[in-house]
């Protein structure tokens, strides 16, 4: 079996999770990291012991040194990369959110399919096993009819001078972290909504710094998430079914503590639901690496599928609009 | 006057949660129980030794053996007895919603004026230590800025010819238990929101059977609620801040054995905060004895209360059309 040379595609913090996570896997190594400064390229292949340092994308691009790059670009520059790499002839994970129009997700996905090469958003959530089991618990039917997903996941930003903060950067907390509660609702409801509702609070700069917004589904499905950049971290969803609900607390990014799910049948004492976590077997961000191998090299289906990227992002962008006309918004 | 003298307006399963308290009451007692049914009324008040049975809710109205009513009909009728009630002089503690259209809560309003008799809104969980003392939490400001507060209250409804099911008897899980989530929210907030907005689903006898709204308020806070008949017992509501959090498990029903909300602060640990264990119901009733023993204000004034409906009909009618929709002020 091949190895299959990774990339990094800026210096972007949140590389420091995929970097453990390539060398973990079993068929990654972590091949090269490029910035657009080439000093920086080179200090931090040599923080990281990374063998390549390129002083430009396009460069790691062409190189002929990598088979796959992570790209972790701010949101407004994800689309241009990801199209450039897949016609270097590159697989790519790219982070959520996939693009910030629809447009660019298309030209996306007609790159991936043109070039032959993969493409997915990077969730790494989507493969943990608290989330699978989850989904698993939900389609067993022992929550019965679901008619009421809630989820939030706020934080507080440390700086003031964010991207995430940034307009034209793909900036505010809906595209940043309400895309995580609306990826799971989706996830559950296997679609995207008829029409849906959001409403925002727009900080100094312009962005959203807290969104709610809700979803309306097929067959009297509804949905429900808040998301803010202005209050402590917290993240939990709940399921709500004819038969019981389920509670997930923590449910996107692994920590040392406060995971939990559970069950509240509609009578009697909650169960909870074992999820192995903590371990390197249940690292969300190599179980995403893993999951691009496993597409690249075995032709296995993707974890999360480009329709459903598609349908967070026409989602996303239909809230956006919502909150700024004040009406429902159909999709 | 040093005791007040109650009288039930009607037989419905909810009386029970008020026979306690007013026996429990130093200030009040039961006197009476109405219903349109004579036997009914009799049966009634043998099985809970209540002293006097009226076969119509008129004559006990006009009895001149009661001073105040609670009435828990069904919510088309509310405002109409509670008029009734007020204009032969007796005092009203009238079930949530208090009406189902806004023009019954102005008459209800006004015929309280008229007749200077006192008239409130029975949403006992405000009157609950627990709420209070969240209240004081958020006043406090050591949650920072509130910028959103989330809150459910689910439950499954138990057969199809429930009256809650019906549409013209104010019928919905909105008006039913939503108001809850809602009447916090604004409790909270201290106002009525600028914008709402709501998605329902039409069950098969025309009424909501899940609820999802959002309002937004002044300075940039919002709220979520949201309600279904069509889910197990489920309440919860939380008020995120700039500096913290709190998360109240049993908002509205809160009588477990040590019943208590969490705090969680920015920093460090949560902080579990004990609440008084209290019958439910005590406080609105001694609420009420107070506002008419001792002429002291309700403490749930009937603006909130006017806010509630108001804000509740707007949810419908965004619900209705698919669009926000703005409260015009007052």
């Amino acid at each position: 079996m091949e190895t299959i040379r990774w990339g990094l595609l800026s210096t972007a913090r949140i590389n420091q999770r995929l970097i453990p996570a390539i060398r973990l896997s079993t068929r990654g190594v972590l091949a090269a990291v490029a910035s657009r400064d080439e000093a920086k390229a080179k200090s931090y292949a040599q923080q990281w012991e990374i063998p390549l340092a390129f002083g430009s994308y396009q460069a790691m691009l062409d190189s002929g040194s990598i088979d796959a790059v992570y790209i972790s670009l701010p949101n407004h520059l994800h689309a241009e990369w990801t199209i450039r790499a897949l016609n270097a002839g590159v697989h790519v994970l790219c982070e959520k959110p996939f693009a910030i129009t629809l447009d660019q997700v298309d030209s996306m996905i007609a790159a991936s399919q043109r070039t032959g090469r993969f493409l997915a958003e990077a969730f790494m959530y989507r493969h943990h096993p608290q989330t699978r089991a989850a989904f698993e618990w939900v389609r067993s039917g022992r929550l019965g009819k679901i008619s009421l997903v809630r989820g939030a996941f706020t934080y507080a930003t440390e700086a003031d001078d964010g991207i995430y903060l940034v307009p034209e950067f793909g900036g505010g907390c809906l595209w940043d972290v309400g895309c995580y509660p609306l990826s799971f609702a989706q996830y559950l409801y296997g679609e995207a909504p008829q029409s849906v509702f959001g409403m925002q609070i727009l900080g100094k700069t312009g962005v959203d710094e807290t969104f709610t917004g809700q979803m309306y589904y097929s067959s009297s499905r509804l949905a429900q998430i808040t998301a803010s950049l202005s209050s402590p971290y917290f993240t939990s969803l709940e399921i709500f079914g004819a038969l019981g609900r389920l509670q997930i607390e923590r449910p996107y990014v692994e920590l040392p503590d406060g995971h939990r799910l559970a069950f509240y049948p509609k009578k009697g004492t909650p169960v909870e639901i074992p999820v192995p976590r903590g371990s390197p077997e249940t690292d969300p961000y190599r179980l995403e690496v893993e999951d691009l191998h496993a597409a690249i090299q075995d032709g296995a289906p993707q974890g999360v599928s480009l329709a459903e990227s598609r349908e967070h992002i026409r989602t996303i962008l239909a809230l956006y609009q919502s909150a700024r006309a004040g009406q429902a918004v159909k999709i | 006057m040093d005791t007040v003298r109650w009288g039930l307006l009607s037989t419905a399963a909810i009386n029970s949660r008020l026979i306690t308290p007013i026996r429990l009451s130093k200030r009040g007692v039961l006197a009476a129980v109405a219903s349109r049914d004579e036997a009914k009324a009799k049966s009634y008040a043998q099985t809970w030794e209540i002293p006097l049975a009226f076969g119509s809710y008129q004559s006990m109205l006009d009895s001149g053996q009661i001073d105040a009513v609670y009435i828990s009909l069904p919510n088309h009728l509310h405002a109409e007895w509670t008029i009734r009630a007020l204009n032969a002089g007796v005092h009203v503690l009238c079930e949530k919603p208090f009406a189902i259209t806004l023009n019954e809560v102005d008459r209800m309003i006004a015929a309280s004026q008229r007749s200077g008799r006192v008239l409130a809104e029975a949403f006992m969980y405000r009157h609950h230590p627990q709420t209070k003392l969240v209240g004081e939490w958020v006043k406090s400001g050591r949650l920072g800025e509130i910028s959103a507060v989330r809150g459910v209250f689910n439950f499954a409804i138990s057969g199809r010819d429930d009256i809650r099911l019906a549409p013209a008897m104010g019928g919905g899980s909105l008006w039913d238990v939503g108001c809850y989530p809602l009447s916090f929210a604004q409790y909270v907030y201290g106002e009525a929101p600028q914008d709402v907005f709501g998605m329902q689903w039409t069950g098969d006898t025309g009424v909501d059977e899940t609820f999802a709204g959002q309002m937004q308020y002044t300075g940039d806070r919002m709220a979520q609620i949201t309600c279904a008949f069509r889910t197990p017992f489920y309440t919860q509501f939380e008020i995120i801040g700039t500096l913290g959090r709190i998360v109240v498990e049993r908002p509205f029903t809160n009588q477990q054995d040590s019943p208590f909300f969490t705090v969680y602060p920015k920093e460090g640990q949560p902080n579990k905060i004990l609440v008084p264990l209290v019958e439910l119901y005590q406080g609105e009733v001694e609420d009420m004895h107070a506002a008419i023993l001792d002429g002291a204000k309700p403490y749930l004034t009937l603006q909130e209360t006017r806010n509630h409906v108001r804000t509740l009909l707007a949810l419908y009618e965004s619900a209705a059309s698919g669009e926000a929709v703005k409260l015009l002020n007052g």
